[in-house]
This record gives structure tokens, sequence and C-alpha cells, in this order.
């Protein structure tokens, strides 16, 4: 019987009720797709940069600076790689660094030469799926952006100089030709990054055999497990330096932590919101009907069961407005996760963004589960205040009203 | 003629306000109303009626003296106390906009019994033989909106009623209803006094009403000037 004059009730005022529920359902609607767009925007920036060059975790000799290419050996690379294959690391390769400057047509730039493993480093990075001309990691040629090549002037088969310090010291300097050109959609990546295959960098640097990282891949969202997986296993060897994305891109990391907090905010702003319109819906009814209030605790009804009536009410209003709006808010996230928006002309140099311009919506259905909670729950208690209002008065107070 | 004493007004008086603001709605007063009475509370507005049917229905507390209901002083009750007592022997009947509008007849007279934790069956079986007593059979599903000002009352009786409480209040049943249906109201009302035994209390200034009474209680200023017995 509750249920069924809480309902009734709703459908007195049918305008009043549509424009609450309509306002509610706006609300969960966006915070629905903000969500969905900021789980889309997060795995972008970790895609990104997992796929351009970090990977999941990056394993080095100890006393390797995080993002500083430098000649450090890592010890025993084959060991390293026996304990890997034991976790959930799915894939993994050798690589050699070196900052080197470019030479070509009268030009030069500093760039950061990578000596990376043709048939494992695909399983770790994007960037042979980015090939814009020629082949990926031919042998005796190197492998640069296609920005590079345009600002010296060189397309493929052109020869250009490398200049670096080999593993002894001394400077080296010999023409490559061109045999590969990439283009990822971070264009100021291109532009600083060479790839050349592993024995040739390891022959070039005078530095056979030298391997100063390895590079490995995860699950989504499991590379900090993968990474403490392999701390684990390699506990007590302090020869290395292990560490997960977030640690070499921190920046990227308090990013996401900090989208994660202003989106936390947001969805505050909206409850309250929700919770102030529905206390002033629920307000009015309330006031509306204190005369029937006054009937039905006369009659013999109890307070707890008025309270619960209107907190029913008040319950009803949160559901339908949270049916509605998740349903608007799943058709809109099914649209922006097809589609995505095209972000090219604000992202074109955002290294977030490395491997696509198009955001798009990842609906992440915990999070429309907990949507949905808490706006039944904003709604139910926000029916309190009002229905401790109802209750409160005395029966002849209330059959005097109105 | 009276078969025990139902209802006892101890010097029971009620105002509203203090000091200057303060408004004496009824007089210290001694009544006693016993089972299967047939009153009618008369007066002029103002005159303090509808406030005498309060403390005598325990919708609400004298500032002094004390009511009595089968020996139990409201005064000494809790909220909840004298909201049980009121359910298991009071039913309304209130001048107007007496029923609930998002339900049906029969869900207004359910509703009485549901509050009182009657079954389901009970409860349809025992609406259905009120709504049958005020006359409104086949209007049993129409909703308040739906029915004339007197077949509300009706429903508001049949509701009343149907729960079997031994004391129905109601104040000025017949306000908003032509002198037909008011009268027709009366007697039905009479008839069930004499039918279930009930004790019925009603307050009205209409010459009609009080000449069916058996018992009529004068009201002035908040004070019972005549108690005249038929």
């Amino acid at each position: 019987m509750i249920l069924r004059i809480a309902l009734r009730n709703l459908l007195r005022n049918r305008r009043r009720t549509l424009y609450t529920i309509s306002a509610v359902a706006f609300g969960l609607l966006c915070l629905i797709v903000f969500q969905a767009l900021k789980v889309g925007l997060h795995e972008q920036m970790v895609r990104s940069t997992v796929g351009l060059d970090a990977g999941a975790l990056q394993i080095h000799a100890k006393g390797h600076e995080a993002n500083i290419a430098s000649l450090l050996p890592l010890p025993e690379p084959q060991v390293v790689e026996e304990f890997l294959g034991k976790t959930s690391v799915t894939a993994y390769a050798r690589r050699i660094k070196s900052p080197a400057l470019l030479i070509a047509n009268a030009k030069s730039t500093a760039v950061l030469l990578s000596g990376v493993e043709r048939v494992r480093e695909p399983s770790v990075t994007f960037i042979s799926e980015n090939m814009v001309a020629g082949d990926y990691l031919a042998p005796g040629g190197l492998l640069i952006g296609e920005n590079l090549a345009n600002s010296l002037g060189v397309g493929l088969g052109d020869d250009v100089a490398l200049m670096v310090e080999g593993w002894t010291g001394a400077p080296f300097i010999r023409k490559f030709p061109v045999k590969g050109i990439y283009r990822t959609a971070l264009a100021t990546f291109d532009l600083g990054h060479v790839f050349m295959p592993l024995p040739q960098a390891q022959e070039f640097l005078r530095a056979d055999g030298v391997v100063t990282e390895l590079v490995a891949a995860s699950e989504a969202g499991g590379e900090l497990s993968a990474a403490n997986e392999v701390r684990e296993k390699l506990n007590g060897d302090d020869r290395y330096s292990i560490r997960y994305w977030g640690e070499i891109a921190p920046d990227v990391k308090q990013l996401i932590d900090l989208n994660d907090s202003t989106m936390a905010l947001l969805i505050i702003i909206v409850y309250l919101i929700v919770a102030v319109g529905i206390v002033n819906t629920m307000s009015m009814a309330v006031y509306e009907r204190f005369h029937e209030i006054g009937i039905q605790l006369a009659v013999g009804d109890t307070p707890r069961s008025i309270f619960l009536m209107i907190l029913t009410e008040s319950a009803l209003l949160g559901l339908i407005a949270s049916i509605l709006g998740s349903l608007m808010g799943w058709l809109a996230c099914l649209y922006l996760g097809k589609y995505g928006v095209d972000l090219t002309s604000l992202t074109s140099s955002n290294q977030y963004f490395a491997q696509s311009h198009i955001l798009k919506s990842h609906l992440i259905l915990s999070d429309l589960g907990w949507a949905n909670l808490l706006t039944v729950t904003t709604a139910t208690l926000a029916g309190i205040f009002p229905a401790l209002k109802a209750v409160r008065m005395e029966v002849v107070e209330a059959l005097n009203h109105g | 003629m009276g078969k025990g004493a139902l209802l006892n007004l101890d010097g029971a008086a009620r105002f509203y306000g203090e000091g200057e603001n303060r408004v004496d709605a009824l007089l210290s007063t001694d009544l006693t109303v016993e089972e299967g009475e047939f009153i009618c509370v008369a007066g002029p507005s103002g005159s303090g009626k509808t406030t005498l049917l309060n403390l005598s229905g325990l919708l609400d507390l004298p500032s002094s003296g004390r009511v009595l209901v089968l020996g139990r002083d409201s005064g000494a009750l809790s909220k909840g106390a004298r909201a049980s007592l009121r359910r298991e022997l009071v039913g309304f009947v209130f001048q107007a906009h007496n029923l609930l509008p998002v339900l049906t007849a029969r869900e207004n007279v359910e509703y009485s019994m549901l509050v009182r934790g009657l079954g389901a069956k009970e409860r349809s079986e025992r609406a259905q033989s009120a709504l049958t007593s005020v006359g409104l059979l086949g209007k049993e599903d129409k909703f308040p909106r739906e029915l004339s000002g007197g077949e509300q009352q009706r429903v508001a009786v049949a509701r009343a009623i149907a729960p079997g409480t031994p004391l129905v209040i109601a104040d000025e049943p017949t306000a908003n209803l032509d002198s037909v249906t008011g009268k027709a109201l009366m007697s039905l009302l009479y008839e069930l006094k004499e039918r279930e035994g009930m004790t019925f209390i009603f307050s009205s200034h209409d010459p009609m009403v009080m000449e069916c009474a058996e018992r009529v209680i004068t009201l002035h200023d908040g004070s019972i000037v005549k108690d005249n017995t038929k």
C-alpha cells in the first residue's frame, strides 16, 4: 500500500515530477558520459605512454636514472628474462639507448637512438604499426619519424650521418641510409626518436652484447602489479632498478590522479544539486499534503509509516530518474565509444594522444552501477528532511493545514 | 441508556498561545460519555466543538485537567501509546477533504484497517460490507474525485466504522452536504449505532442533526452551557 500511495502521489503533479526526474536524469547522464570519457582519456593516456616507448615497465641496472639515456649495462639480461617469463608480463624486449646527433643536408638535430629487437619490440610498443614508408628496422638502415625526415629534407634511401659517444667514451660517426619512416600522432616524438636493429646499434656504439634496458608489456591495468611481481622475483638482487610506467612518466600518473579528484568533486556537486532538487520537490509535495498526512495519522497510521511513504516517493523519483539517465548515458556512451570525439586540432602535440587524436568513451559497468546506486541513495536521503518535517507535526496541526 | 463510561473529561481545558495572545478554546470541562451514546456537540463557530472532539478522540492533549479514555489518562501516555490507543478505539469522520485522493473508495476504507494490521482477506470483506452498508455498492473502485460530496462523506463513514472501533467521532459530518444527503447520513450513523452498539460523538450546529441526536451538549465560548439527554 505504501508503494501504491507513493507512486500515485508522484503522479498527482505529473509536470513537477517530470521536471524533477528530467533534471536528475540529465545530471546522471552528464556524470555517466563524463566518467566514461574520463576513463577513455586515461586509457588513451596510458596506452600512449606505454605503447610509444615506456612499456608497462622497464628494468635497468641499478643507478640508472629514469628517462636519462646512458650506456649503463643491464647485468645478466637473460636471467632477468627467465624471471619475466614467470610473471604476468605478456611480452618483453631488449634495448640499448644512446643520445645522438643526426646530420643531413647541412642540418643537424639531437635525437635519442634506440637499438631495439625487430621481432620482440612490436609486442611492447606500437611504432611498427605506424610505418608510412619503407620497412620497420631493416638491417643496416635507420628508422626515423616523418616529421624529422621532412625537416631534414631526406627520404627513403637517402643517407644521414649519426654521431654518438660510444661505449668507450670515444665519439663515432657513421652514415646510415633511411630505410624506414614512421609517423605517430605525436609530432614531437617523431622529431626526436630514431631506431635501428639492436645488434647494429651495439656494434655502432662499440658495445657488443650490451643491453641497457629491458622493456615489458602487461595486460592493460595490470602494469603496477606486474612490476611488483618482477620486484618480488628479483627480491634481494640490488643490481636492478624496476619502474612501471607511472614511475617512468609520473606526469601522466599525476594528471590521471588529478582528473580523478576533479571528477570526484564534480560528482559531489552534481549529487548536491540532485539532493537539493529532490528536497525541494518533496518539500513542496509534503507541504501540499499536510492535511492528508493529518488524516492518515488520525486514521491510525504511524509516523514511521508516513516517514517510509515519503522516503519511498523520493526513492522512486531517484529510481525512475536513474533508469532514464542510465539509458540515455549508455546510448551516449555507445555512440561516443564507437565514433569518439575528434580532438586533432587540440592535441596534435599532446603526448597523451600519441596513438590517436580521437577521444573515445569507455563505460565501465561498475561505474554505471555506482552512479545508479548513488542517485537512488541520494534521492532517498533527500527525502529524509521533508519526511521528518511531516512526522514531527502534531495531528491537529496537520489536520488544520489547508 | 449507557452501558459504561467510555470517556471522561475531568476539568479538561485547552488554550493556545501565551500571555496576551492566549486563546482559551475550551475552558475547564467535566463530561462523561458512556458506551453506545449518540451525542451531538452543538454550538456556534468558535465555541470549542472541534477542540472538545480533538481531546475526546486523543488527537490533542488538554492544557490542564485530564481526558480519560476507558480509564486511561491521555496525558500520561507517550505520543506513540496515544496513537496506538487512538487506533484501537476511535474512528474519525472529518468535515471535508476526508479521504486520501490517491486511493479508491475501497482502498480508503481498507487503509484504515491496514494500519491496524488486519489481513488482506478480512480487510477486503469488511471494506465491502462497510461500503455496502453506506449505500456505495458499485462505487468501490471510484476515486474521491469521481464521487459527489455526499458519497465522499459516506466513504469516510465506512472508513470510520469498518475497523470496528467502539467510538466514532465526526466533526460536522453534514456541513458540506445538502439537507437530504445530510439527513440520510445521520440516519445511517444512527442505524449503525443501533446495529453495532457503537458510540458516536459528532459536532454540528445544524438543527436537523441535533434533532437526530439522543444527547445534545451545547457549548458557548468554550464552556458547556447545556447537556440534554432525550
